[in-house]
């Protein structure tokens, strides 16, 4: 098999983060971790600039080799995801005087680019909330008026369904055979909502007293991820969790009593847990302080700090092994290898 | 004995504050009239306890009870009970406009039970709003709800 070009330098760089890990006294486990997962792909995300806004960026699985694969002063780029092989990416991008928030970004102009971020196209800003098709070919954008299952190649929509008050974050199940996102109408607040494909049914995955958002599918299209979120004047924070697509099944993966958990995504074969920790709520990301971490699925549940209500909650949660990624917010995992990263 | 100017002057001032504040404000104005295709007069039912909270990072609707006092265009009945989605409920109508929610405003400032209001209305609300809804009336009311286009105080 031809070695990637980039791969002995990544090898490399990953040398050097790991002997710095063990040089700052690095937890072995987090060292083993990050071994581990090295060569599983890349992970693309969002992350503030040093002029203050923000592009997208790519970074091996442990955090190695961070190559940035937009340079725009005038935009903020947002929402990246890979396309089920791995050739390209779609993201969004907004004027750089927008606020980068979690409830709004998918709103805004739709972008589809090579999987290193060349040969950007821009698809205006009519395709909303869009999530790959499980062909790659197709892309469903989520509308008032419905969800649109739209040809990418001549950008028509094929076909389109009643959204069954889902308002965001939609995203197309691996198998093709349904949608999460985050919807209206299944609660009194705002849940996440499994839309049939065939039928247009939806039903809740997560609890409906509270709210949630942020779900992504397991690759086997059975089960999903998500932020079970709080409830306002309660306190706490967000929390990673798992349930089975039916709702039927539910149960906390990660959480932590100083940090909001949001952005939820399965590594590719989905044995890690990639997420964002955030210390203020989003919403608005700029001032979250956010970065990004991942553990290992078999490694949950998990507390990531110790609280002693948080241990009350989850006696069984086992303690923390979780390799920090660093700065960066909605990060999406492709198994595939990305040809020359810019 | 000639009155004084300045008595005169007083005198004026106070009737027409008498006038005014005596009379109903009838919420009409040009943009209640003409927005949405539901135009009433009604009154809030209640707030709901954690329908209407103030927290930046979110910007939601949330869905108020009302009793239809006045109806002065569109196909509800007087007295009928309405469900009407308001967007950042925490805000004055006039500043709760942004992206999400462009053509909304009133002169509002803020929703009390018992208070009467007129509205300009649009239904359904999911052709008008894509967002994060409250609604502490789920399971409890059948039917559309209304979005709340247009939000003026009424007596």
């Amino acid at each position: 098999m031809k070695r990637h070009p980039l791969s002995r330098v990544g090898h490399l760089i990953a040398g050097v983060l790991l002997t710095g890990m063990a040089a700052r006294g690095a937890d072995p486990a987090e060292t083993l971790l990050a071994r581990e997962v090295h060569d599983l792909g890349w992970i693309a995300f969002s992350a503030a600039t040093p002029a203050g806004d923000w592009d997208l960026f790519v970074m091996r699985p442990d955090g190695s080799e961070r190559h940035p694969l937009t340079d725009t002063r005038e935009f903020n780029e947002a929402g990246v995801r890979f396309s089920p092989d791995g050739t390209h990416l779609l993201y969004y991008r907004m004027p750089a005087k927008e606020p980068v928030d979690n409830n709004t970004y998918g709103t805004f102009e739709l972008v589809i680019a090579d999987a290193n971020g060349a040969h950007p196209v821009s698809y205006g800003n009519n395709f909303p909330w869009a999530a790959w098709g499980p062909d790659g070919k197709s892309l469903a954008a989520l509308k008032p008026d419905g969800i649109h299952i739209v040809e990418i190649a001549t950008r028509k929509t094929v076909r389109t369904m009643p959204r069954q008050g889902i308002v965001q974050q939609l995203v197309w199940s691996p198998d093709g055979t349904g949608f999460v996102g985050t919807a209206n109408g299944l609660g009194p607040y705002w849940n996440i909502g499994w839309l049939r494909a065939g039928t247009g049914e939806i039903s809740a995955v997560s609890e409906t007293d509270r709210y949630n958002c942020t779900p992504d599918w397991m690759p086997d299209s059975r089960q999903v991820v998500y932020a079970r979120g709080i409830i306002p004047k309660e306190g706490g924070r967000a929390e990673l969790w798992i349930a089975s697509v039916d709702g039927h099944e539910k149960r906390m993966l990660y959480a932590e009593a100083g940090r909001h958990i949001y952005g939820a995504c399965p590594s590719p074969d989905g044995r890690h847990l990639l997420f964002t920790r955030s210390e203020e709520d989003l919403g608005r990301v700029a001032h979250a302080k956010t970065t990004m971490a991942l553990i290992r699925a078999t490694d949950a549940p998990m507390l990531g700090d110790q609280d002693a209500t948080l241990h009350a909650r989850y006696p069984d949660a086992k303690a923390t092994r979780r390799l920090d990624l660093g700065a960066g917010w909605e990060p999406h995992w492709t198994r595939f290898e990305i040809p020359n990263p810019k | 004995m000639k009155t004084p100017f300045i008595t005169v002057a007083l005198l004026f001032t106070l009737a027409l504050l008498a006038v005014s504040c005596g009379q109903p404000k009838s919420g009409e104005d040009a943009q209640v009239k003409t927005l949405g295709t539901v135009e009433v007069t009604a009154r809030l039912v209640e707030v709901p306890e954690g329908a209407v909270f103030h927290r930046e990072l979110y910007d939601y609707a949330t869905i108020l009870k009302y009793e239809v006092v006045a109806v002065h265009r569109g196909p509800v009945a007087k007295g009928a009970v309405i469900y009407v989605g308001h967007y950042d409920p925490w805000k004055p109508r006039a500043e709760a406009a942004d992206q999400r929610a462009k053509s909304i405003g009133g002169n509002s400032r803020q929703f009390r039970a018992g208070q009467l209001q007129r509205m300009a209305l649009a239904t359904p609300m999911d052709d008008f709003f894509m967002g994060g809804i409250v609604d502490k009336y789920f399971g409890k009311h059948a039917g559309p709800s209304y979005w709340a286009v247009w939000t003026n105080d009424a007596d």
